[in-house]
């Protein structure tokens, strides 16, 4: 992929990402529960 | 190369993807009356605040987790909580990782400041002080109760490799102190 285009996505990614954070509750829910899970197996 | 380059892309879109779950989702919480799951929230404002005699806390052995806030600085957190012989306290573990340092800065903050909290339990609000519990006769009704309730079991073994984390420091443990105790 072309770095041009790549950065359009990343961009895209970021936004869409951030937007379904802020707005839809499930899915920041959903994030949390599945960073809390990596963290507790990998903290010890 | 192509492929290198393609893997290298990807490995910078999941970093991204972190990094701007990390920042929205501590933003979005900061000022919040209350924690999320993994995220501090701000200042529990909602709920009667408790005034009077000490509850008796037995009825914390069927609630899972309370809501934390500590006065300095002003933030708030979900965490276990285990009523031993007519007192609560609540733990924090991997005190000595390198996540836990990051992860548990409260509890570096609760020993090392005044202390002073307020907890939201079940609606609640109770101002207590953080006191940390480094040992003494307490300390196996606390390791027993945090066994039991939160990990496989109260057994013998258990309940001695909780109390060992504790003496070693891996895992802090402060007792919800009323705020006029030691005074």
């Amino acid at each position: 992929m072309k770095t041009k285009n790549y950065l359009i996505l990343c961009g895209g990614v970021a936004v869409v990402w951030t937007l379904g954070l802020l707005f839809v509750p499930a899915f920041s829910n959903a994030v949390e529960q599945v960073m809390l899970l990596f963290l507790s197996r990998t903290a010890g | 190369m192509k492929a290198l380059k393609i893997g290298l892309q990807l490995v910078l879109l999941l970093a991204l993807i972190l990094a701007v779950t990390i920042v929205t989702l501590r933003v979005e919480n900061s000022g919040a009356d209350g924690p999320s799951v993994l995220f501090p929230g701000g200042e529990l404002v909602s709920g009667e605040l408790h005034s009077g005699a000490e509850p008796d806390w037995g009825f914390t052995d069927e609630v899972f987790t309370i809501e934390l806030q500590l006065e300095r600085p002003l933030s708030s957190r979900r965490i276990f909580i285990m009523e031993s012989e007519g007192k609560v306290y609540v733990p924090s573990g991997y005190m000595r990782s390198f996540l836990g340092r990051i992860w548990k800065k409260w509890a570096f903050q609760a020993d090392q400041g005044d202390g002073l909290a307020v907890v939201r339990i079940e609606g609640v609000r109770y101002e207590r002080k953080l006191t940390r519990l480094e040992g003494g006769p307490a300390l196996k009704g606390v390791a027993s109760k945090l066994a039991s309730k939160y990990g496989g079991g109260a057994t013998d073994k258990a309940v001695a490799s909780l109390m060992k984390a504790v003496v070693d420091g891996n895992t802090w443990i402060f007792e919800l102190a009323p705020r006029g105790a030691g005074l």
